[in-house]
């Protein structure tokens, strides 16, 4: 019966094996939903920071997203219209108009899309005024699940602005959002005289939370 | 790094804000409360129902307890106001000639519940059930029942209930209500319904806190059956229960019942629109490749087509290859370009199409604006998706129902390119675990094997493979198995005890099988072998499906041999033995079916086959499900045959329900692998189907209109 028992424990811990890569164990999964552990929060140092502006001349930003501890450095890898898309080797991204963000990929829970237009004009003019703003999610039944916002937009002080390789003197516009349909968020951007923004702290929806974001290269 | 932009705290902002404030520290508006649910799996007080629903879609799996009544259950929030229940029972220290040998009576039974009215400010809810409907009638009753939740924290219940929930002082009678049965158990005993003695029953639950819950509920219940036959000592109709809510909605309670015993109850509630990752945890697509706009009318490159077409062809093979796709034909024209994609990771559909374009833009030359994507399965071209490259190019960053406004799905028959890429890798192999079960057996209700399984696939050609796996049990008891049922049918299915005891190890199928396109909107298979436990045997199957067809139409012809009962190589004649009357019988070479399937929209689907089952009995299977955008489904089916109810036995005629879940959901990565279970409660040889591997409507409509149009928010994703 030991015998078996070790057998059976051996047998379980095969790791589904293989030369299919599509091929998965139920007894496999079930061990993985039951014994998967939290992933360890990542933090990125100055040197690394340093590295990568020093290794790339892409435009580069930080990412950091304080519910999960998690931080990034993603590289600018294309441009489609306004839209720049930058991601890391592990093909996680993030896209950005003007320097807002405007969706995510691969971060889990991803912003699938927004409507960020009149939002977008009145951050970027620093101006005070309402604007709408529907941001897009999956849900876990693979349904787009869409909440549009109202958000106040509100210039404050300036600021100095010395991250990486970006240095200006800036504006903060606040923006505070809500919905029938979901939370509400305050969002920060830290917007120049030319109206990119060049940090910010966004409300990316339910599931990532706010992310905080720094350009270091335009 | 230094962020002098610095971030003042939200919660100021929140404070501030009038409306904002309730926001920022209440739960997301408007979702439903998941109820308690009582000792028989619905949801209710202790013993008795109430009329609340859970959330639509919610799957509830239950365990309750009351003195020596043990009760398992799942149940199905069918549509917002519909639920049925499926529920295992079993009675310890009963005296009646169908316990087992330890005393225990096993029973299994099925519940109905419709909610007639909502609960509003004024109004209470209310819903009326039918409980144990269809079974052999111990926990049969019917009842009214109305609930209203009054202030923050109470809801208050009173019913009027049927049969075993008229059973303690009744308040009047209306009818007559038989004891016997219909049949031989297992039909719908509608002429018990709302029959026989009426009796009260309610109850309080006190929400003391977002946790903790007490209850206290007058029962209608006398447990005659469990008083008489049993020990069951009944005191009191007051029961008192305190319940604690777990984290994700499970809840544990405990009870004192009827003045003399004590209760627990546990629940655990899935659902499928809430349950696993939102969006998935997988990295995410290429993103597009906007070309610049003077290039695109630079045909320059056409003069050397066929050099581009092999140069494009490996960047595509490689590009795709790192999205765990593949293709297996390609054609490049100067305006379009074809793709044969093969699909073994995506369990949805709208991902691969929408990671097979992305990466399409980033390879193509620039004067090519028209993509189509053929989806094959099998070798099999399943559909054609066409997309404009500047759609793609301008509607990236859109919301996904722009981009699908755009896409034209169309029959692929005639469009694709050859197979000219072979598979690879054509002959594949793995060595893993597996488990089985089998259920419902009075002797030990539930039997379990693990074991390791050593499968292979070779893909011959692209529409021809052969693919088995064997089976060696390390740890289990199923083939313990001993209760041998008699049959007046061939023992089609009856004889699985045989199989059980015999085969390990053992060869699971070994199934050589061709698939293709036998003209537009058709679909052929043919796979011939070992084709599952108990039969080998020849399977041929064609299918009319019309991309945008919520109806297909199938027919399928089996020719069958019994397998060896050491499930091996071996096979026997068709010719049964019944041990207990000591006859021989016949189970025909052919059986088969016509099959019509309908999409209703929503979500419901349903399925009528009729055609001549395993043992030679002819009759219809008509079967209604619900499914998901994710892949899960439930389902319920009955087959209905020229087998009257005694002829075939316990149950009188085959029925059950299925539920699938889609692997994703555990693993949080895309895959194509899900895991259904079939809840059967009785196994008879009456309306036996052969259980073919790769029929053909499922793999068919995962690339048509409806399921890529249901998926498509996962398009960039």
């Amino acid at each position: 019966m030991i015998r078996r028992i070790a057998l059976l424990a051996a047998l379980v811990g095969l790791a589904a094996c293989s030369n299919d890569p599509e091929y998965k164990s139920p007894i496999d999964v079930t061990s993985a939903v039951l014994f998967k552990g939290k992933s360890a929060p990542s933090q990125i140092t100055p040197q690394q920071i340093v590295a990568t502006l020093s290794t790339t001349p892409l435009p580069v930003i930080f990412l950091s997203l304080p519910d999960r501890e998690t931080q990034a450095l993603l590289l600018r890898i294309e441009q489609n219209g306004p839209y720049a898309t930058y991601a890391n080797k592990a093909r996680q991204s993030v896209v950005l108009r003007d320097g807002m963000i405007t969706g995510t990929r691969g971060l889990s829970g991803d912003l699938m899309s927004t409507d960020q237009g009149p939002l977008l004009d009145l951050v970027r003019a620093r101006r005070t005024g309402t604007a709408s703003y529907i941001q897009r999610w999956l849900t876990p039944e693979d349904v787009t699940r869409v909440v549009t916002y109202s958000c106040g937009v509100e210039p404050d002080q300036p600021v100095d602005v010395a991250l990486g390789l970006v240095k200006a003197q800036a504006t903060e516009v606040i923006a505070a959002c809500e919905s029938p349909d979901g939370p509400a968020f305050v969002d920060y951007y830290v917007v120049d005289g030319s109206g990119e923004i060049l940090a910010s702290r966004q409300w990316l929806g339910p599931n990532i939370g706010y992310a905080v974001l720094h350009r270091l290269r335009k | 790094m230094e962020a002098k932009a610095g971030f003042r705290p939200v919660r100021a902002w929140c404070l501030a804000g009038t409306a904002a404030a309730a926001v920022c520290l209440g739960l997301p508006t408007g979702a439903q409360q998941v109820p308690s649910f009582n000792t028989y799996g619905v949801p209710g007080l202790i013993d008795m129902p109430s009329a609340e629903m859970a959330p639509d879609a919610t799957i509830s799996l239950t365990y309750g307890r009351i003195d020596e009544s043990n009760r398992g259950a799942i149940t199905f929030q069918l549509t917002p106001r519909l639920s049925g229940t499926f529920r295992y029972a079993g009675i310890g220290n009963f005296d009646d000639p169908n316990s087992n040998a330890d005393g225990v009576y096993y029973d299994r039974s099925f519940d109905l519940r419709f909610q007639l009215l909502t609960e509003t400010s004024i109004r209470p809810a209310v819903a009326i059930g039918l409980q144990d409907f269809i079974g052999t009638g111990i926990y049969s009753g019917e009842y009214i029942v109305a609930t209203k939740t009054v202030g923050q924290k109470l809801k208050a219940t009173a019913g009027l209930g049927w049969g075993r929930l008229g059973s303690y002082n009744p308040l009047g009678s209306y009818g007559e209500r038989p004891g016997n049965l219909l049949g031989s158990g297992g039909l719908p005993t509608y002429d018990r319904w709302f029959r026989g003695d009426i009796a009260g029953f309610g109850g309080l639950a006190y929400q003391f806190n977002d946790d903790l819950t007490l209850k206290l509920e007058y029962s209608s219940d006398a447990y005659d059956d469990e008083s008489d036959r049993g020990g069951f000592e009944h005191n009191s109709p007051l029961n008192y229960g305190v319940e604690y809510r777990l984290p994700n909605d499970a809840r544990l309670a405990l009870y004192y019942a009827y003045g003399s015993t004590l209760g627990f109850q546990l629940s655990y509630p899935m659902n499928p629109k809430t349950l696993g990752i939102p969006g998935g945890l997988e990295a995410g697509g290429l993103p597009v490749r906007r070309r610049p706009a003077n290039s695109v009318s630079d045909l320059g490159w056409t003069g050397a087509l066929a050099a581009y077409e092999d140069n494009t062809r490996q960047r595509l093979i490689t590009s795709l290859q790192a999205d765990d796709l593949s293709i297996e034909g390609y054609q490049l024209e100067p305006h379009r370009a074809t793709i044969r994609l093969r699909n073994e990771h995506y369990g949805r559909p709208a991902q691969a199409i929408g990671r097979a374009a992305r990466a399409m833009t980033r390879i193509m030359p620039d004067s090519v604006e028209e993509f189509v994507i053929i989806p094959v399965e099998n070798g099999t071209p399943m559909s054609a998706i066409t997309l404009r490259r500047s759609d793609l190019e301008n509607l990236e960053n859109d919301a996904a129902v722009e981009m699908l406004a755009r896409a034209s799905i169309t029959d692929a028959y005639g469009k694709a390119p050859p197979s000219t890429i072979p598979v690879t890798p054509k002959f594949s192999w793995s060595l893993t675990s597996y488990y089985e079960t089998s259920t419902f057996d009075p002797d030990a209700p539930f039997r379990l094997d693990i074991g390791a399984q050593l499968g292979a696939s070779w893909q011959i050609t692209p529409n021809l493979s052969l693919s088995g796996a064997f089976r060696k049990r390390v740890i289990g008891n199923i083939h313990e198995t001993e209760r041998l049922s008699p049959s007046e049918l061939p023992r089609a299915r009856t004889d699985t005890t045989l199989y059980a005891q015999n085969g390990d190890p053992k060869l699971r199928d070994l199934v050589l099988a061709w698939n293709g396109r036998v003209g537009p909107d058709l679909y052929g298979r043919v796979s011939a072998g070992y084709l599952e436990s108990m039969y080998a045997g020849v399977s041929s199957e064609v299918l009319w499906k019309p991309v945008d067809s919520a109806l297909a139409l199938g027919v399928e012809v089996n020719f069958v041999r019994r397998r060896d009962y050491d499930q091996l190589f071996a096979l026997m004649d068709n010719t049964t033995y019944e041990p207990f009357s000591d006859v021989t019988r016949e189970i025909p070479d052919f059986n088969g079916h016509v099959s019509a399937y309908y999409d209703f929209g929503g979500g419901y689907t349903g399925q009528m086959d009729i055609g001549r089952y395993l043992a030679g009995d002819w009759g219809t299977t008509l079967t209604v499900g619900r499914e998901f955008a994710n892949g899960w489904k439930f389902g319920a089916f009955a087959t209905f045959t020229n087998v009257s109810s005694d002829e075939f036995g316990e149950g009188s005629f085959d029925k059950g329900i299925t539920l699938t879940i889609p692997m994703s959901v555990g693993i949080g990565t895309p895959t194509r692998e899900y895991d259904t279970t079939v809840i059967r409660p009785i196994t008879r040889d009456g309306g036996a189907r052969l259980s073919v591997p790769g029929r053909l409507y499922g793999n068919v409509r995962t690339w048509h209109e409806d399921e890529i149009t249901d998926s498509w928010g996962r398009f960039w994703r």
